[in-house]
């Protein structure tokens, strides 16, 4: 937008020293026309009275000015015709300028979102990627966490079931135990085992 | 001179303690029975047996040896201070302490199935619930309930899912 801008500003100056120009152009022009040199003037001596004796002096000298008004009316329509065609191409130029101008910078601007779209994108991306790396960082810590967690309260289970059974024992069997019905139980793993308990006991 | 027999022991003299004690009764026994031998030559009287207690009456019977002879007693001696100091010793840990019964049905298989001089010691622990643990030199055998149930501590969390 600045060089639109400044393109623009630079037109209209150029229009202003274009006009001012063309101004002192003709003001120019009209200036050499008065200092054009006189024309020799050759002292002829004619005797109006017998060389213009049947034309009036009056009307010779309105033609005179007619002649004059329509000389100065034709090279002021002729500037005006210039001054017109050059305002018009300096319209179109500044147009065509502004306009390339115009086309550059929305390239440009096109160009520049387009590379801030696929920048983002790509931070967009990168951002999606780390942060489906972190959750499953996440997820997989939380999972080692939780099993921890679960061996160390099954290890806690584990060193409390001591405790567990025996209090479980004392309290279910307190004094009712029975040895002779273990008997069988006790002699049944004395004769399994005798081999074992032999070997041991004589060693 | 021949060879005496091996001497048996009495299941119920079952524990080193005991056949300590029958040693040292044993030995008071004698030095009664000598007193009592000399007495009676002085008096030219019947030796009278000295007074024994049931287990040492017992320890005569299972070797058949006679209370008033005091050579085969004097020998008979020497044969358990031998079996003190050689007699593999077994402990045994159990839920209660075992009646009179039980102890010498153990000590029975023990000295027919392992020594024939093994001898027992007993103690209690509650907590192990029924079975029994057995010592036997720096070895341990553990066929207690207790053990059992903490063998198989996955199948209590298993019974205990599969109920609630």
């Amino acid at each position: 937008m600045d060089s639109l801008q400044f393109v623009l500003i630079i037109g209209l100056v150029a229009l202003v020293v274009i006009n001012a120009f063309s101004l002192w152009w003709a003001m120019k022009l009209n200036r050499q026309l008065r200092e054009r040199p006189a024309p020799k003037v050759y002292e002829i001596k004619v005797d109006a009275g017998k060389v213009l004796a049947d034309i009036d002096m009056s009307e010779v000298e309105q033609l005179t000015k007619q002649q004059l008004a329509k000389v100065a009316n034709e090279a002021g329509a002729r500037f005006k015709e210039s001054l017109d065609n050059a305002v018009d191409n300096l319209s179109v130029r500044i147009s065509d300028m502004a306009n390339n101008s115009l086309v550059g910078e929305f390239e440009k601007y096109q160009v520049s979102l387009q590379a801030l779209r696929d920048q983002s994108i790509q931070e967009f991306s990168k951002l999606q990627k780390e942060l489906d790396e972190r959750r499953t960082q996440l997820t997989e810590h939380l999972g080692r966490v939780i099993q921890q967690e679960g061996e160390k309260r099954l290890g806690a289970l584990d060193e409390r079931m001591n405790d567990v059974v025996s209090s479980y024992i004392i309290e279910s069997l307190g004094n009712q135990v029975d040895l002779g019905a273990q008997s069988a139980y006790i002699f049944d793993m004395l004769h399994e085992h005798k081999d074992e308990i032999k070997k041991d006991i004589l060693s | 001179m021949t060879e005496a027999a091996p001497v048996r022991l009495p299941l119920d003299l079952y524990s080193p303690e005991q056949l300590s004690a029958v040693i040292i009764e044993l030995r008071a026994y004698i030095g009664s029975l000598r007193d009592e031998s000399v007495r009676a030559k002085a008096g030219h009287a019947t030796i009278a047996a000295p007074h024994a207690s049931a287990l040492l009456l017992g320890a005569f019977h299972e070797a058949g040896a006679k209370p008033t002879d005091q050579p085969e007693l004097e020998k008979l001696l020497k044969q358990f201070q031998a079996i003190r100091d050689k007699a593999p010793s077994v402990h045994l840990m159990m839920a209660a302490l075992p009646n009179r019964e039980l102890k010498r049905k153990l000590t029975d298989w023990f000295r027919t199935e392992v020594h024939p001089y093994a001898l027992l010691t007993f103690a209690t622990r509650t907590d192990i619930g029924g079975g029994f643990i057995l010592q036997a030199g720096s070895h341990i055998y553990n066929y207690s309930f207790r053990e059992q149930l903490l063998g198989h501590k996955s199948r209590i969390s298993e019974i205990y899912n599969s109920v609630r």
